[in-house]
């Protein structure tokens, strides 16, 4: 249990980190300044720093949405997309691509196709009322392989042309991303939201019953836990699309580092996982620029190594 | 009365735990719930920790319902041992018993100090003082019970419900535990009521007995007079002897 000055400490190591991503972000890219101010401006206020910010907001929101599903589920493996929200959001982004709908069209389908998976798995799960978390976890992995056999379909019938945006889409990219305030503003939300349960979900993370002896409002918190999660991905998803890895493996990253506390695990996870993805889509616009790399194989690319290193040394006596 | 139960009825689907069952535990008094596995220990404890819903009848925990109490002010009065001892995540010890002063603590304080200090308390008590850093699922079957048990004390209720709280123990700990739990309920007034599998733990640490033999009947009542050998075979459904002499200060029953 890490004391409450530690707790701090490390926030503002992680905040300082986050500064510094979000700084780097905004001075690294494929065109050079010479001296020329007012371009120099229009790039970093008008392209890089929004496109940082929407970064830091979808990887803080992929972070939190990955530690509460893995405490609701109370399984490490879960991620934000285990329940089938990025698929259904996946279905609906990739329809209105399908379509041809430009501008709201994409982002609009995509989180509408999000609340629809959300709300087809709570109803299906819920169904008897008892909502255990082997039968709300099958449900969702149901509902996801359902909707990837519709992304598959649709990847077949889809145009030539359209193949590229959709693969961008599914794989996760950052350049459609031009207005960060809506995914920073659901990120806020959904933090304040979960923050006052932080020691609540530490119990629901034990075992439902136990923490139900203990005083927690156990259906309620897990369906308010529930919907948080659903749709703090969603907001992600729909901002970023299908961004991997952030959300399986941030919060394990900050487990191993400072322990399982929610308390100083959710807001630790919020800031290094948008670092992480703020500093993952840098890396993915500058690497082989002027092509840019999808961010969801960066994230990965840069996860891995990091996981299994801290995964290896936390299992030494 | 600090537990109190009027023509409580319980049932798991079509199969009937008890019918009518008038129970009630004062201050100190220990209750041994004993029968076959299946015979529905577990469901009834649950139901007299508030945990699920009875059938029918009236539950009184310090003179009010669960639901007038409310989640919390119940936490702080009535302490529930489940057998569930799954951790998907890592914790230390010492986190895993300060889970029981939660009821205890407000929305935005932390652990304090003298929580640490009656956690540490009780994790002495159950033997466990040079472990309160270890992961909890690194231990033993028998040190995570201890754990447990150490995590209900730590949450200091007047009414301790615990279901198997032997399970796992090796002979020292079960007399420990039991010792422990006896001496709390004398010293502190504490009610408690232990589902257990020795009717000789019975008779020897508990005051009163609720035998449930699996088709909704049920007899409860002092030890003395509730355990004897036709009774246990019934229960048991296997002849048991009971043995008294000299050298035993209770009487002891062993299977035929």
């Amino acid at each position: 249990m890490p004391s409450r000055r530690r707790a701090l400490l490390v926030l503002l190591s992680l905040a300082i980190l986050a500064v510094a991503s979000l700084a780097l972000a905004a001075a690294v890219g494929s065109i050079a300044f010479d001296g020329d101010d007012a371009l120099a401006r229009q790039v970093i206020f008008d392209l890089r720093l929004p496109r940082a910010l929407a970064a830091f907001a979808c990887g803080g929101l992929l972070a939190l949405a990955g530690s509460l599903m893995q405490v609701l589920l109370r399984n490490p493996l879960a991620d934000p997309y285990v329940l089938g929200v990025s698929g259904g959001a996946a279905v609906g982004a990739l329809t209105a691509m399908l379509l041809g709908l430009a501008g709201f069209g994409v982002p609009g389908f995509a989180f509408a196709g999000a609340l629809a998976a959300m709300l087809l798995v709570f109803g299906l799960a819920h169904g008897d009322g008892s909502w255990t978390q082997t039968r709300l976890l099958l449900t969702g992995v149901v509902v996801a392989a359902g909707a990837g056999s519709v992304v598959a379909l649709i990847l077949t019938l889809a145009p030539q042309q359209s193949l590229p945006g959709m693969l961008f889409w599914l794989m996760g990219d950052l350049s459609q991303a031009v207005n960060p305030l809506p995914a920073l503003g659901v990120l806020v939300a959904a933090f304040a939201v979960a923050l006052p349960f932080a020691r609540e979900l530490n119990l629901l993370a034990r075992g439902f019953e136990s923490a139900l002896a203990l005083g927690v409002a156990v259906p309620l918190l897990r369906r308010v836990i529930y919907v948080v999660a659903s749709l703090a991905t969603a907001t992600a998803v729909t901002t970023a699309g299908s961004i991997g890895f952030v959300g399986l493996i941030v919060p394990h990253l900050i487990r191993l580092a400072v322990g399982n506390d929610q308390r100083l695990l959710l807001p630790a996870a919020i800031l290094a996982g948008g670092s992480l993805l703020v500093l993952a889509d840098t890396a993915a616009r500058t690497i082989a620029a002027p092509v840019q790399l999808p961010v969801g194989v960066l994230t990965a690319l840069i996860g891995v190594p990091v996981f299994l290193f801290l995964l290896g040394r936390s299992q030494r006596p | 009365m600090i537990l109190e139960a009027r023509r409580l009825s319980v049932s798991i689907g079509p199969h009937a735990v008890c019918r009518e069952l008038d129970l009630a535990l004062a201050a100190g008094e220990r209750l041994a719930i004993l029968g076959r596995n299946g015979a529905g220990k577990s469901t009834l404890l649950a139901t007299l920790a508030g945990l699920r819903p009875a059938d029918g009848g009236e539950l009184f925990i310090d003179g009010q319902s669960y639901a007038d109490l409310g989640l919390r002010a119940a936490a702080r009065v009535r302490g529930w041992l489940g057998q569930d001892r799954s951790d998907p995540f890592a914790s230390t010890v010492l986190e895993a018993v300060l889970t029981g002063r939660h009821p205890h603590l407000s929305r935005w304080s932390w652990e304090s100090p003298s929580d640490a200090r009656i956690a540490r308390a009780v994790l002495a008590d159950m033997n466990l003082a040079d472990m309160e850093s270890r992961e909890v699922r690194t231990l033993s079957g028998g040190e995570r019970q201890r754990v447990a048990i150490a995590a209900l004390l730590a949450q200091q209720t007047r009414l301790m419900l615990a279901d198997e709280p032997l399970a796992h123990l090796d002979l020292n700990h079960q007399i420990a535990t039991l010792e422990l739990l006896s001496q709390r309920a004398r010293r502190d007034g504490i009610a408690v009521a232990l589902v257990l599998h020795d009717p000789n733990f019975a008779l020897r640490y508990c005051d009163r007995a609720l035998l449930l033999f699996g088709d909704g009947a049920h007899a409860a009542g002092p030890v003395d007079a509730v355990l004897d050998e036709d009774t246990l075979a019934r229960l048991y459904g296997h002849p048991v002897r009971r043995i008294t002499g000299a050298d035993f200060p209770h009487a002891v029953f062993v299977p035929k």
